[in-house]
């Protein structure tokens, strides 16, 4: 008999880097990213604590130390630092911080984070895990308005947004691997061999001579 | 004059006036209505003595075929959803489903859309089957088509049953009701499924149906897909018809605007505007940020088995 996957059964690749992100508020969410060697996004993680119901936002009974602890001890379990990157102006650092959670202040704006993950999008640049339920909710109803702001911002409508304002500003950061493997330094024989000799190309048996 | 008998009455008068008109339905429209009457078609030609396991099909190229049709696994549906493209006979078939009510004694059937004129092509299609002379044409009451006073209804006299236009704008004013049915025009327009919530409880009483026939231009009518192919037990009464093509009526296409808005052939529309106008298509959706849908994009242990534990093992 099969059975659904789960975090559990990930075995993250040694070459990826994971990003965290959250959105503070009354409802709270974080995602956790890998970013692969060709800076792909995979989503691995969501932390709502919330759910929709039939298009509804209700709030799952859970309290914000709880959310704080489960997220931070994720991250960690994963292998990852718990420093998410969050709204500029976010209220919640100082008690984040209490819980072991870093939050950074992210300055980009909605259009740009919206503009840089739709980039991603369009390039097939991000991968969901299966067993994410309210990122690919939001991402199906997110909405551009049917006209621009008056003062002429076009950014699209914020609502029923947390889980995918945190995919969003993980991707404005446009990650990628910091610690690449770096190449084994060749030896100066080595070096002096590869750039000075030609490798002989003969296919003549040497111990017959030239003929 | 209980739920059974009445769903069983207006079965049976819908059959009959099939006959009486010389009706053939398109194969989408078959689909929903049968399912609203506890059958499905089985995709193969009647059997040649079936005398009610049947049903008369219109082909794309005006053909009429006797199909068969058995019980659907979920037995009535009563939340129905027919989402296909512009001029596929939406309308049409959503009147002539309604007009089965006109035989149930003290029926109550509201047809709501977001403003009155919205409800224009099925109160008008529906008078044509029950009052005119080239349909029924049964005696009532009342008839009032005003849509631009707010004023639409019928009332038959032999039986009382009651079919009225309502408008969404006003939507305070169908709480507190007891209806048969209700059917939402151009569904889409509305901003959701607290459209439907918000009156369920007029349905509970008569164990009504709610059907929602529109074109996929909103997201949000993908609940009904979600919900409406059975693969969830607890919304088994739940049934959705989609991904119907313009070209299943044969009277309204016209392959010539067809090909002008083909996006590529060099169209007027976008890819996404011509899938859902033209293909019935649920996929894309103009308004949205992210060219996405539920279930794509997902990492499995097929498309990335290096990011699993056990690759040997297979995901569900």
């Amino acid at each position: 008999m099969t059975r659904l996957s789960t975090l559990s059964d990930l075995r993250l690749p040694h070459d990826c880097q994971l990003y965290l992100a959250a959105d503070t508020g009354t409802f709270l969410s974080a995602l956790i990213v890998a970013i692969d060697t060709e800076n792909h996004a995979f989503a691995l993680a969501e932390f709502p604590n919330y759910r929709y119901i039939s298009d509804q936002c209700e709030l799952n009974d859970i309290s914000t130390p709880e959310w704080a602890t489960d997220v931070v001890a994720t991250m960690t379990r994963l292998g990852g630092v718990p420093m998410a990157w969050a709204d500029k102006n976010s209220q919640f650092k100082e008690e984040m911080r209490r819980y072991g959670l870093r939050l950074l202040g992210n300055k980009t704006r909605l259009e740009t984070r919206v503009s840089i993950a739709r980039e991603y999008f369009a390039n097939e640049r991000v991968h969901l895990a299966p067993w994410l339920q309210v990122l690919p909710y939001e991402l199906e109803n997110a909405k551009w308005p049917d006209e621009a702001s008056s003062t002429g911002k076009y950014a699209r409508i914020k609502r029923s947004d947390h889980t995918l304002d945190c995919l969003e500003h993980i991707l404005s950061r446009r990650p990628r691997i910091t610690q690449r493997p770096i190449a084994q330094k060749k030896g100066f024989l080595e070096q002096y061999l590869e750039d000075n000799v030609t490798p002989s190309t003969t296919t003549a048996d040497i111990h017959l001579g030239n003929g | 004059m209980n739920t059974q008998e009445r769903d069983a009455l207006v079965y049976t008068f819908r059959r009959y006036m099939a006959d009486k008109l010389g009706i053939a339905l398109f194969e989408h429209q078959a689909d929903w209505i049968l399912a609203s009457d506890g059958y499905q078609l089985t995709g193969k030609p009647a059997h040649p003595q079936a005398t009610t396991r049947f049903v008369n099909i219109r082909r794309a190229n005006t053909t009429v075929e006797r199909m068969g049709i058995t019980e659907r696994p979920g037995g009535k549906a009563k939340v129905l959803a027919d989402l296909a493209a512009y001029k596929s006979g939406k309308s049409w078939s959503g009147a002539f489903y309604l007009a089965g009510f006109a035989a149930v004694p003290g029926a109550r059937v509201d047809i709501i859309g977001l403003q009155y004129q919205i409800c224009t092509p099925e109160f008008d299609y529906l008078a044509e089957f029950l009052l005119s002379d080239r349909g029924l044409g049964l005696p009532y009451t009342r008839y009032h088509n005003q849509p631009k006073s707010g004023r639409m209804l019928i009332e038959i006299k032999s039986t009382g049953a009651r079919f009225e236009c309502r408008s969404w704008e006003q939507k305070e004013m169908l709480k507190g009701q007891e209806r048969d049915a209700y059917y939402f025009c151009e569904s889409y327009m509305l901003p959701g499924l607290s459209a439907f919530k918000s009156v369920a409880q007029n349905l509970r009483k008569r164990r009504g149906s709610a059907v929602f026939t529109t074109t996929a231009d909103r997201p949000w009518v993908t609940v009904f897909h979600e919900r409406g192919h059975g693969q969830d037990p607890s919304f088994a009464d739940w049934h959705c018809t989609c991904g119907v093509h313009a070209r299943e009526n044969p009277y309204t296409f016209s392959q010539q605007e067809y090909d002008r808005d083909h996006p590529q052939k060099g169209g007027l529309m976008t890819r996404d505007q011509f899938a859902v106008a033209w293909e019935g298509k649920l996929g894309e959706y103009v308004g949205r940020v992210y060219n996405y849908q539920r279930g794509q994009r997902q990492f499995t242990r097929q498309t990335h088995p290096e990011w699993w534990a056990d690759p040997a093992q297979d995901a569900a």
